[in-house]
């Protein structure tokens, strides 16, 4: 192994010059690139490219010295995801993801991979979804005003009305709040694609119905 | 979408399907998944459904 050391004073690898570089190769590929703006890791012939930062207690901080300025991490490519993984080996019941905000927490996803977030509630507690709605107007011509994971509405008569889901639910027991104009109604017939609503006790139609699944 | 799909209903009534517009499911792939299995339906222009729905229970498929 060869060695380039100092041990009494500062290391320094200048690539003197305008748009000279310091270029890091690894098996004759470049690695590593130190520009004028910054390193630019390549992983040279490895597939994965990762910049490992391991200690006893390890960090990865980003540092903006102009006042107001972001810090931001960015995946660039148009293809693939930007995952912060918690990893398998960390799956003890200790294991956590957590967003601070000003040295209180914010924001946490726990061993059991509960989404838990504060927004004014006061502690970082889990958030129960709401996994579908639809508000739609049901006399005349039926239509949707808007939704999100419903597909459809099936008009089934005056007065009662089916959602249909886009994605099903895993299973039955969810929690449907439903409400109309002035009528009252509510939900029947649970299944994990659908759900049928009913307004008022005699039928009738109404022209403002929203519906909220909770699960 | 300006087209809803129909079937009748095992009560004898008629059933109409109206789709989410950003589902971001095809007419076709609503109707396979929303429509009772092995019932038969069709899909019509949303002019072809009535508005009036004074004897909405009497609706039938011709």
């Amino acid at each position: 192994m060869s060695t380039i050391k100092s041990s009494s004073e500062d290391l320094t690898l200048n690539a003197d010059g305008s748009g000279n570089d310091v270029v890091i190769q690894s098996n004759g590929a470049t690695t590593a690139t130190v520009t004028a703006t910054g390193v630019d890791v390549t992983g040279g012939v490895a597939t994965t490219t990762s910049i490992d930062v391991s200690g006893t207690d390890s960090k990865l901080n980003l540092t903006a010295t102009n006042t107001g300025a972001d810090h931001s991490i960015n995946a660039a490519s148009s293809v693939g995801a930007l995952a912060i993984d918690v990893d398998a080996n960390s799956e003890g019941s200790d294991a956590r993801l957590v967003v601070n905000m000003r040295g209180t927490e914010a924001m946490r996803i726990d061993a059991s991979r509960n989404l838990k977030f504060n927004s004014g509630y006061g502690s970082a507690a889990t958030a129960y979804g709401c996994r579908a709605w639809v508000k739609f107007n049901g006399t005349g011509a039926v239509a949707i005003n808007n939704s999100a994971n419903v597909s459809s509405i099936t008009d089934l008569g005056t007065g009662r009305y089916r959602a249909n889901f886009t994605t099903a639910m895993v299973d039955a027991n969810f929690a449907a709040v439903c409400t109309n104009a002035n009528k009252e109604g509510g939900c029947y017939s649970y299944l994990t694609t659908s759900v049928n609503m009913y307004v008022g006790q005699s039928a009738q139609d109404s022209d403002t119905i929203s519906l909220a699944i909770f699960r | 979408m300006n087209e809803r799909i129909i079937y009748e209903t095992e009560e004898g009534g008629v059933a109409v399907i109206i789709p989410a517009p950003e589902c971001g499911l095809t007419i076709e792939e609503i109707a396979a998944k929303d429509v009772p299995e092995g019932v038969s339906y069709h899909i019509v222009d949303v002019s072809e459904v009535p508005s009036d729905r004074t004897f909405r229970e009497a609706w039938s498929w011709e």
